[in-house]
């Protein structure tokens, strides 16, 4: 084990993301797994980074790029592609609550797509990410003029600001403090309201009241608003977190203060709760596990490597694509998930690629793009334009069973774990026998119909059925068992339905591996 | 252990407790959560029979003082138009809209001093079915019901049926959801049939397909399937590969078994039964959960609303919404019907020990009537504008019965006071409720921790005895 210890010492040097995942391996003595082949790596890249598949052809052209830089120009290839954008902006929406259930549709839908869209563009225009918490936090005006505005639409209450500030951008679950002092953390209720008084003074007027709380509201500053301590009584001033009251006048709205605090390079939380986040999408894990939830009772797994992590982002002035390279390049990455007898039971020292499953919308886009048969969303009224991907929807209330029942998350928390991936009969029951499913193997046009329709043997087909949708050959003995199938079914249309659909139902087709 | 506890503990007393028993028993709920599957080993009862509860849901909350719990004394204001009849049971006594219930009393308990603090609707049902303490309402829960925390409790990869089945589901009160599993994850959710069992065309998707070409085709694909699959599980720490096999497997299992199609299919009765039951909603819900107990589900839900309700489809008898008194003499028949067939039924199969039938909403109803206009006329209620008689919400005390279940029958347990308003004797909480509940599945309430997302240990109950006349 030291000789590949001593190897990639040498491979690491000079960079300090690798060097610190090789000194906690061998503090451990724990083997990290092979380097991945590149089927396993571009399909993993492209879904992790735009939650898109990557075509046949994308992979055979990776395959036999000869070029020893090739991974990192994936990388660079796929930050670049509006889908990225699109993908990023869903788990965006998740944790900012962009939420559009509850609401009359027609009348809510314009907050939520504005709000939508400007996240989007954010990450299109790669927006430094102090700039776009601040953007989000210092909110004034009109959901038509300043979209994030509607952020204070789900985020209405002094419990919501403190929680969902707090969870969201600092990584740190602050609750318990609002009734006590926090039993496993520093966190005081005078921490607690003294957070709050930031938003003390956040005004909302006209809007419309609408099923659940009003909509389209004018987020402004008022001349006055204070927080008292639930016990002693004592007037608070708004204050950061862990730090002194910051010193305001009556001119100041304390929401800049706040994210002025924050957004300072040193700043404790900032920089490494981001780095943590964006970590965590990559590798199914945060090094603070769960991302939220730091604390002195819950340190980091590997210190060093969230340090380096978070000094790389602070330094490239909040660079998010800068961050997804750094991550996307690192060696944990290039790992193989299989286990070596090292390795196995290791859940958190990355020393190998931890397989999960696809999120419910990148598996539905998944399944329309392979069978190319894109999903019709309902839009209330009318429909989303053809070709629509379940990626790009502006919220979580468009009616379509599969993503509800693969875990599409209602949007309540400033908590990534509300998006559960485990299995159930449900899901069990759509692959099978939903009316989603069988249209798509049943479309007169697409995938399928091509297979059946072309004059071309079943050898040929096997390959192309398993680079479109596992992204690899067929193996001989898969190849094998593929076609013997094919050969048994008179109707050729029905037997590629089949195939299809047993490769679409495999872990190895829903799981990111 | 805090400190004060151990002083509490020595000061009171933890009814008989020894302090040892009381620190292992703190200590097992605290460092351990119950995987999946672990309350299998306690499932059966005395008898070697696997027990299984039948829970019929009041969805808005009965009246309690106009069924089970009449004051016939009361002053006017406090005690509605219906008369009080004698049942079989010497002492016990309903109002007379019970005929059939008042000639089985022997073969059932009323638990009369029900109280909690969750005055809405979601926070009422949420307190009943999850033991959440919040008097306020949630729009979603945030612990998982007993239904979810028992079958998580007693699930098993080789169940030809989902064991936990909501027909016409508990789950919502309009926008609020009141059930669900919530950390427990999606995996311990029922299957939901919905629709009215009694219509003709009526038919569960997803059960036995009509057609068996598909089912052929669908054999075949899984088939293909597996032989393709090559993807070890052993790549996979987490165990969810293994389960996606698993609920694939049980879907397979689901479209094609006949034993599944066998317990949804309400025509395999005769006419007799059926029409014992009531040719209704309500009475072929209740049907079909006896079915599915007796195909070997242990959890069954069942919800008793919709148009046999009245007016707004539910028990919240505001006097905006329904003139109280016609709508609860309109659904009584029904309801009835419904609960006397299903009682009498599982003791006539033999049922009565293995299986627990419980009715309940989440609270009883404002003693005090109120008069007020209503909001829109319709079945049981006035046109707009006319002030008609209701009651409002009460959790300060309510009536649940219990049947089977190897308890004692043909008994009342507490006492309201002579209006109907709080308990006077032997309060009870949704804590008491649940361990009770759990009991009957050898799941022991103080014991037992579940995990929560990040896999800490949350115990499934903070407090709560189980009640002593209901223990089997």
């Amino acid at each position: 084990m030291e000789s590949r210890f001593k190897q990639l010492d040498a491979e690491f040097a000079g960079n300090a993301i690798n060097q610190a995942l090789l000194r906690q391996w061998r503090q451990l003595q724990i083997q990290p797994s092979e380097v991945c082949d590149d089927e396993t790596f571009i399909r993993r890249v492209s879904l992790d980074i735009s939650g898109t598949l990557p075509t046949a052809e994308q992979v055979t052209a990776f395959v036999n790029d000869t070029t020893s830089d090739k991974r990192a120009r994936l990388i660079d290839r796929l930050l670049d592609t509006p889908e990225y954008a699109s993908y990023f902006a869903q788990k965006w929406a998740d944790i900012l609550q962009n939420r559009g259930k509850g609401y009359s549709t027609s009348k809510q839908r314009p907050g939520t797509a504005l709000f939508a869209n400007w996240i989007r563009d954010s990450l299109l225009q790669n927006k430094p990410y102090d700039q776009f918490v601040t953007e989000i936090l210092t909110a004034t005006g009109s959901q038509a003029v300043n979209p994030p505005t509607v952020w204070y639409r789900s985020v209405r209450t002094p419990s919501n600001y403190v929680e969902s500030v707090a969870q969201a951008f600092l990584g740190v679950r602050i609750q318990c403090a609002q009734c006590h002092h926090h039993p496993a953390d520093r966190w005081s209720q005078a921490d607690y309201f003294g957070f709050a008084a930031n938003f003390a003074r956040v005004g909302r007027k006209t809007g419309f009241a609408d099923a659940e709380v009003p909509t389209a509201e004018v987020i402004y500053v008022k001349d006055e608003g204070d927080v008292f301590h639930p016990r002693t009584g004592e007037l608070l001033k708004p204050k950061p977190l862990g730090d002194d009251a910051f010193n305001l006048s009556v001119f100041d709205d304390p929401r800049i203060a706040l994210s002025r605090w924050m957004t300072q390079p040193d700043n404790p939380y900032f920089a490494s709760t981001m780095a943590n986040r964006m970590w965590s999408h990559f590798f199914s894990r945060g090094i603070i596990h769960p991302v939220d939830d730091r604390r002195s009772t819950n340190p980091p797994s590997n210190p060093e490597l969230l340090d380096a992590l978070a000094e790389s982002f602070a330094n490239s002035g909040f660079d998010i694509k800068h961050l997804i390279r750094i991550i996307c390049n690192s060696h944990a990455y290039q790992l193989d998930s299989t286990p070596n007898q090292n390795n196995a039971t290791d859940n958190k020292s990355f020393a190998r690629f931890y397989p999960r499953r696809m999120a419910a919308e990148i598996l539905l886009d998944a399944i329309s793009q392979s069978l190319e048969v894109p999903t019709v969303f309902p839009g209330g009224p009318g429909q989303f334009p053809g070709g629509t991907r379940a990626i790009e929807l502006p919220d979580e209330n468009v009616a379509i069973a599969f993503l509800d029942v693969f875990g599409r998350p209602a949007r309540f928390k400033a908590c990534e774990c509300e998006r559960i991936d485990s299995p159930t009969l449900s899901q069990g029951l759509e692959l099978v026998n939903s009316q989603q499913i069988q249209d798509k193997l049943a479309a007169e046009t697409g995938f399928i119909q091509r297979l059946a329709d072309n004059n071309v043997s079943h050898a040929i087909n096997v390959n192309l059925v398993f680079l479109t949708l596992m992204g690899r050959l067929p193996i001989d003995a898969e190849k094998q068992v593929a076609i013997e199938y094919l050969d048994t079914v008179e109707d050729r249309a029905e037997a590629y339905r089949n195939l299809v659909w047993s490769l679409l139902a495999t872990n190895e087709f829903m799981f990111i591996r | 252990m805090e400190r004060r506890d151990l002083l509490k503990a020595g000061l009171y007393g933890f009814s008989g407790l020894s302090l040892g028993d009381l620190l292992r028993q703190r200590a097992f709920a605290i460092d351990h959560a119950a995987k999946p599957g672990d309350a299998i080993r306690h499932s059966k009862n005395r008898l070697g029979e696997s027990t299984a509860i039948i829970m019929v849901w009041l969805r808005g909350g009965c009246s309690h003082l106009d069924t089970w719990d009449p004051k016939p004394d009361a002053p006017s204001e406090f005690r509605g138009p219906f008369n009080p009849i004698n049942t079989n049971v010497p002492g016990i006594v309903l109002t007379e809209l019970l005929p059939k219930l008042s000639k089985c009393a022997d073969k059932y308990t009323l638990l009369r001093s029900v109280a909690h603090t969750g005055g809405g609707h979601p926070a009422g049902s949420l307190q009943v079915l999850a033991g959440d303490p919040a008097a306020a309402d949630k729009t979603l829960p945030e612990m998982p019901d007993w239904m979810s925390i028992a079958n998580y409790l007693r699930y098993s990869q080789k169940r030809e049926i989902p064991n936990y089945i909501t027909v016409n589901p508990v789950d919502r009160y309009d926008a609020f959801t009141i059930a669900g599993a919530t950390y427990l994850g999606p995996s311990y959710e029922p299957f939901r049939v919905t629709g009215d069992p009694s219509k003709p065309d009526f038919h569960v998707p997803n059960i036995g397909l009509h057609d068996p070409k598909l089912a052929e085709r669908f054999k075949k694909r899984i088939e293909l399937k597996r032989g393709i699959d090559r993807l070890q599980a052993e790549i996979d720490q987490t165990g969810l590969m293994e389960a996606v096999d698993d609920f694939d497997r049980q879907a397979l299992s689901l479209l094609t078994s006949k034993k599944a199609k066998d317990a949804f299919d309400l025509t395999q009765e005769d006419q007799k039964t059926r029409e014992r039951y009531g040719m209704n909603q309500w009475g072929q819900q209740c049907l079909m959960a006896r079915r599915l107990v007796e195909a070997g589900v242990e959890i069954v839900t069942t919800e008793f609303d919709g148009p046999l309700c009245g007016r707004v489809a539910n028990w919240d008898d505001h006097a905006v919404n329904h003139h109280v008194f016609e709508a609860i003499s309109y659904r009584a028949p029904f309801f009835d019907q419904a609960i006397s067939a299903l009682i009498e039924d599982v003791y006539a199969r033999g049922l009565n020990k293995r299986v627990l039938v419980v009715v309940t909403g989440e609270f009883g109803r404002t003693p005090r009537i109120s008069h007020v206009a209503s909001s829109g006329g319709g079945v049981a209620s006035g046109e707009k504008g006319t002030v008609q008689p209701g009651r409002d919400h009460w959790p300060r005390a309510n009536t649940m019965l219990f049947a089977g279940g190897g308890i004692e029958t043909g008994q009342i347990i507490g006492k309201t006071d002579s209006r109907g308003e709080d308990p006077v004797e032997r309060r009870v909480g949704p804590l008491d409720f649940l361990a009770t509940l759990y009991n009957h599945l050898g799941i022991y309430g103080q014991n037992t921790a579940v995990p929560d997302l990040s896999g800490r240990p949350i115990p499934i109950l903070a407090r709560g005895k189980v009640i002593p006349e209901l223990q089997g």
